[in-house]
């Protein structure tokens, strides 16, 4: 096996630490910011469709109409959201089993 | 993964704990009927479909090569769903929001074919679960769809250029995707909204307000990304192989 690294390549390597972290700095930045000016305008935890989007929309005198099946009535989103969560566990559950119970040897397939 | 050593590991560790601190009071891309004007609406719509139409194309190639394409997409299409309506609390910033999945998508079954994956995922919440809306579902295909996945997709490939494994290019891959959906959103409220203020500040308000949140979710989509790779690489080196993820040499290692 060749050991020697070709002219650069190192670069390369050194370059992606660097980057992670100047993106960690940036989250670590922008979070305390960004929550002292959400902490006065929204509800605790409102989802951010409804913080974000639906007040700067609701600021520029935009609102949203309602669902063309109205789901947000007593228990039905919870039925609703429950059985989405069922029927998509169930779904991805059962796919998984067919996607991963076989694990080909790929030294025998790729030689 | 080589990269996540040392300080990196210890900068990483510190940005994910500041999401599990105590909550305070405080502020997804689903933008919801009728807040995007008709016009703009329209647009979105005519801007998503070629993707929707050559997405469908593309899966039925694939469907067609392989009948394996078909419970595999019936997965990613379960993940995306699950995940896109998922409210993930953000402890330090007191809301919720929630990933896209669709990086997870676009790797495992190409950026075209994660358009319709979205596409469906999008329209059975809009009809079911009031997230999202009819009008604007071209509008959230466009962000989530389009837009995520093929930010997705490039993004794994530039990061693979440069030498990263298949983890740290999973992670960069979800990170981008999510950011890039929500950036997207951004720009589609501030040209519907605009009025009389400019787009540019309209869309920089937007923007700053989805940060707090969006940033830690995007991590959050990041890891979970780069899991999928990384767990698929070893049960299925094949499919990885098949998608161009891996190359023959990287999967006899």
């Amino acid at each position: 096996m060749n050991t020697r690294q070709q002219p650069g390549k190192h670069a390369e390597h050194a370059a992606l630490p660097r980057c992670f972290l100047a993106l960690c700095l940036l989250v670590l930045l922008v979070l305390p910011a960004g929550a002292a000016l959400a902490a006065e305008k929204a509800e605790k935890w409102e989802g951010v469709d409804k913080a974000v989007v639906e007040r700067i929309a609701k600021e520029q005198g935009r609102e949203p109409s309602a669902p063309l099946i109205n789901t947000e009535q007593g228990d039905l989103m919870l039925f609703l959201f429950l059985s989405a969560g069922a029927v998509g566990g169930f779904l991805a559950g059962y796919s998984y089993r067919a996607l991963t119970e076989r694990k080909p040897d790929m030294k025998e397939k790729t030689a | 993964m080589r990269i996540f050593t040392g300080k990196a590991f210890v900068l990483f560790a510190s940005v994910s704990a500041c999401s599990f601190l105590p909550a305070g009071d405080a502020a997804a891309m689903h933008i919801a009927d009728g807040i995007v004007p008709f016009g703009w609406a329209a647009v979105w719509y005519a801007a998503a479909l070629p993707f929707i139409w050559l997405g469908l194309r593309r899966m039925q190639t694939l469907a067609a090569e392989d009948l394996s394409m078909k419970p595999l997409v019936g997965l990613v299409a379960a993940i995306v769903f699950i995940v896109s309506c998922m409210p993930v609390p953000v402890p330090f910033i007191g809301t919720c929001s929630h990933p896209c999945g669709t990086a997870v998508a676009a790797l495992l079954l190409g950026p075209l074919v994660a358009v319709p994956v979205a596409l469906v995922a999008l329209l059975l919440q809009a009809l079911f679960l009031a997230h999202g809306g009819l009008s604007t579902l071209g509008a959230n295909v466009l962000a989530m769809g389009v837009v995520g996945s093929f930010t997705a997709y490039g993004i794994f490939w530039a990061v693979r250029r440069f030498g990263a494994g298949l983890g740290a290019a999973g992670f960069c891959a979800g990170l981008a995707a999510d950011w890039a959906t929500y950036l997207t959103t951004s720009a589609e409220l501030a040209l519907g909204l605009q009025g009389a203020e400019s787009f540019l500040s309209l869309f920089a308000a937007i923007a700053i307000a989805f940060a707090p949140t969006q940033l830690p979710i995007g991590i959050l989509e990041g890891a979970m990304t780069a899991g999928v790779v990384l767990l698929l690489s070893r049960k299925r080196p094949d499919l990885l192989l098949k998608m161009r993820l891996l190359n023959a040499e990287e999967a006899k290692t």
